[in-house]
């Protein structure tokens, strides 16, 4: 039997399932390192930084060859299960698609970082880390691919991301470059040997024994949250009214799940810090685990309120939902309300634990300090830091500064189910409207680099930028009473709601202004406008995806 | 005749190029069961999500109740009683949830024929939807669809997953059931005998397009099957008014053929032929016969 034909054909499928994600990615990493190396001092570590995280961190693999994201009705194990019915063996769709993954995603560092280093002059590691991201892509689709348990993914997700990050830690030395021994990149090869191997293991036992079970499970319909998670707590539905019953839904179905996950998260940064003393490493890397969790829980746990659905690369909203009667408005915002609250009562949760974290490594932190000032804690530090920011304000401003926070998390949760409904419905208009940050971005890097060179005056860059600001506050005046115009003539918005949007974006200028006296009037006006806009946006997007 | 429930109007849909509906108009009646037939693709589907107001039209009206679902969908929602073809219920909620979750929405549910309806299914509160077969989800999606006795009941392939007697005995008396109470029900299906066996009134459907609609006695009355035989050998169906669709060969043809039978008799006796036998077509032959005439239009077009 010829195999070319069927790997050409699959690296044909996975051409077609990532080719947008790749050119998003390629200009991201481009326009962020670029930015990085023309502003700021340690240009070439943090441009470094950014393309290790954009490349192997943030988005680890091809996201639709992971299985999709969580919220999207995220199915664990092997996402290109249909080739099970193809006659072709097991280690040649698995090989292919865990290669193209990790090669495209290598490939796209090599390209950005040589295009980056030779624009600007300051060469970024090329070859020494090629080895690193293959392996740590190929260790990546290992863990989720190779079994289909959600609590082995998460933890094998951390086990080998974590030494793989500090083996990346250590080999960095300024001026910049990353060396690894001969032993590290023998290491290197082992893991992605190993990651192969399981894999094929893996996805072959799947086939065998997975495959039907598999098809029924697209249609999940808790967002992909584990099944134990959704059923852990237990509640009758109250049938006194449409409201509380949709609260029910909305708490079941994916608010509590985020709860639980968030409190988990926070039990185990205060038990990794609990044995700071006997592991120093924890100390140190709680901080940036914290915040990770943090983003997550807002990024992650709070995307996709509206609950779309992604099934065969189709995104859709279920109809039983729409089909119930209930009013466009109040569906949106109990969706997000809920989302919300649960996504901040979740981040509440880390952040309370952070604190409690960093009075449980007070003493033995101490003694470090006291032997080497350098090595204190980031966590005594972020610690140390809030305290000196937030201690001296009043009450009132402490406060206001809670309404502020919160207001933010809210808006945050509905801009992304906005975003997703949009996405839905209109989805080459979204792609475009994200692209356009991003060529803005290159367009402002470019300028800057033609001035440098003499090619126009140096304040033209400043001038647009500010030209910019007020731009985009114009389109959002614009595109806010289109919203407001178009919402009320579909019915979409009803007057209470509006109302209400009106009246949180007032708080949150209020708040803002209580909490921080010396704040910008411009800058909180175009703060308050985007809160009026996004809370307008989510009906209005809800209704086209209703009504489609 | 009965107070007007559907009527929709010239109704067009385009999803990009392709046009889902081109110009279909129905109207439904209190106290009558509709079925709407079709091929895959025909538009079915596309038309019942304009009555729930899940599509918007590209031109034309739909109203049901009097009322525009899409700009008044809790008006229209709150009256329909509505089985997908997809039977998306939520996976992680059990039977009792789901009922108990409808039950929310609908002031008018009730709960003695819910829990009828659940003993007659023989399905088990407790039980997850997940871990429901097809046609148990189909049947659980049924009873939250008809226990708040809903003025229109809107039935999306509702056999699909069933099996013959809960085909025959309990969905056929669930939907007779709702029309003998003066409300109105309107379902699709590819099952043509079903349809012939619970309708009232029959819509078929072709490419975006209604080809055929009527009360099924009067749609089945206008159509006959009839056998003739010619003296001469025909290699090709001969040409003959009223007919469409023939098939056979030779001398003997078997023909489907609407219009006034004695214009068919004289149009075969021209021929050299003569009728051997006649009877009203079923609807199975009626379907064949105007899906394979519109196909031929569209060829020729």
């Amino acid at each position: 039997m010829n195999r070319a034909r069927p790997i050409v054909a699959m690296l044909w499928e996975n051409w077609q399932l990532t080719r947008v994600e790749v050119g998003q990615r390629l200009g991201v990493g481009l326009v962020a390192g670029a930015g990085a190396l023309l502003l700021l001092d340690k240009g070439p570590i943090i441009a470094f930084g950014i393309l290790m995280l954009v490349y192997s961190m943030v988005w680890f693999s091809v996201a639709k060859l992971s299985g999709g994201r969580l919220s999207d009705g995220y199915k664990p194990g092997f996402p290109l299960h249909l080739l099970y019915s193809r006659p072709v063996p097991t280690t040649v769709f698995v090989g292919v698609a865990m290669f193209y993954n990790a090669i495209s995603c290598t490939a796209l560092y090599l390209v950005s970082a040589a295009l980056l280093g030779f624009a600007f002059g300051q060469p970024l590691p090329l070859l020494s880390v090629t080895l690193l991201l293959v392996s740590w892509h190929l260790a990546y689709t290992c863990v989720q691919w190779s079994t289909r348990s959600r609590v082995f993914q998460w933890i094998g997700s951390l086990a080998f991301s974590l030494p793989m990050y500090f083996l990346l830690q250590n080999n960095v030395a300024l001026p910049l470059r990353v060396e690894f021994s001969t032993f590290e990149n023998a290491v290197l090869v082992l893991v992605g040997a190993v990651s192969i191997g399981l894999t094929f293991a893996g996805v072959a036992r799947q086939r065998r024994g997975d495959a039907v079970a598999v098809v029924p499970q697209q249609k999940e319909w808790s967002g992909g949250y584990p099944d134990w998670l959704v059923t852990l707590f237990r509640f009758r539905c109250p049938t006194s009214s449409a409201t509380r019953a949709q609260v029910w839904f909305e708490l079941r179905s994916s608010g509590l799940p985020v709860l639980l996950i968030g409190l988990g998260v926070a039990i185990l940064i205060f038990l990794a810090c609990a044995i700071s003393t006997l592991f120093a490493i924890s100390s140190i890397a709680a901080v940036p685990i914290a915040i990770v969790a943090s983003l997550i829980v807002l990024f992650g746990l709070g995307n996709n309120a509206f609950g779309i659905r992604r099934k065969q690369g189709r995104t859709y909203a279920s109809a039983f939902e729409l089909t119930q009667p209930y009013g466009t408005a109040p569906l949106a915002g109990l969706k997000v309300l809920v989302r919300a609250a649960c996504v901040l009562v979740a981040m509440i949760a880390i952040g309370a634990s952070l604190w409690a974290s960093s009075s449980l490594v007070g003493d033995w932190a101490q003694e470090v300090m006291n032997n080497n000032k350098d090595l204190l804690p980031a966590l005594l530090k972020v610690r140390q830091k809030f305290a000196d920011d937030f201690g001296p304000l009043t009450g009132y401003a402490q406060v206001a500064l809670a309404i502020v926070a919160s207001i933010v998390v809210v808006s945050i949760v509905t801009w992304q189910a906005a975003r997703e409904a949009l996405r839905t419905r209109y989805p080459r208009r979204v792609l475009v409207a994200q692209c356009l940050p991003v060529v803005w971005g290159l367009a402002i890097i470019l300028l800057t680099l033609a001035i440098r060179k003499g090619f126009g005056p140096v304040p033209l860059v400043g001038e647009i930028v500010k030209a910019s600001f007020w731009i985009f506050g114009a389109a959002m005046v614009l595109a806010t009473i289109y919203l407001l115009w178009s919402g009320f003539a579909e019915r979409a918005l009803t007057i209470r709601y509006a109302c209400g949007a009106l009246v949180i974006s007032a708080a949150f200028g209020a708040a803002w202004r209580a909490g921080v006296p010396a704040g910008d009037v411009v800058g909180i006006l175009w703060l308050a406008l985007v809160i009026l806009m996004v809370s307008v946006l989510a009906p209005w997007s809800l209704n086209r995806i209703r009504h489609a | 005749m009965g107070q007007t429930v559907v009527d929709v109007n010239e109704l067009s849909r385009s999803f990009e190029h392709k046009k889902a509906l081109d110009g279909v108009s129905f109207r439904a009646t209190a106290g009558q069961v509709y079925g709407l037939v079709g091929s895959n693709g025909a538009g079915k589907t596309t038309l019942l999500k304009h009555l729930l107001g899940l599509l918007r039209a590209t031109s034309g009206s739909v109203r049901v109740f009097g009322l525009d679902p899409v700009r008044d969908p809790v008006g229209v929602l709150s009256r329909v009683g509505y089985l997908s073809e997809e039977r998306e219920l939520p996976e992680w909620m059990r039977i009792d949830e789901l009922m108990r979750y409808t039950q929310a929405f609908h002031p008018t549910w009730d709960a003695s024929y819910a829990r009828e309806l659940l003993d007659t299914f023989a399905l088990d509160p407790a039980k997850k939807v997940k871990e429901l077969s097809k046609g148990m989800r189909a049947q659980a999606g049924l009873i939250a669809a008809v226990a708040y006795r809903p003025e229109l009941l809107i039935l999306d392939e509702p056999s699909s997953g069933l099996d013959a007697v809960v085909r025959r005995d309990i969905l056929d008396a669930i939907v007779r059931a709702v029309a003998d109470d003066g409300r109105t029900v309107i379902f699709s299906s590819h099952l043509l005998d079903e349809v012939e066996r619970m309708s009232d009134h029959v819509t078929l459907m072709h490419e975006g397009r209604v080809t055929l609609s009527g009360v099924l006695d009067d749609v089945r009355s206008a159509y006959q099957r009839s056998r003739v035989r010619f003296v001469e050998h025909f290699d090709q169906p001969p040409a003959l008014d009223t007919a469409l669709a023939m098939e056979g060969g030779g001398r003997t043809w078997s023909v489907i053929h609407s219009g006034s039978p004695e214009q068919f008799r004289h149009s075969v006796v021209a021929r050299g032929g003569e009728v051997v036998e006649s009877r009203d077509a079923t609807l199975e032959e009626i379907f064949l016969a105007r899906a394979g005439r519109s196909r031929q239009q569209a060829e020729a077009a």
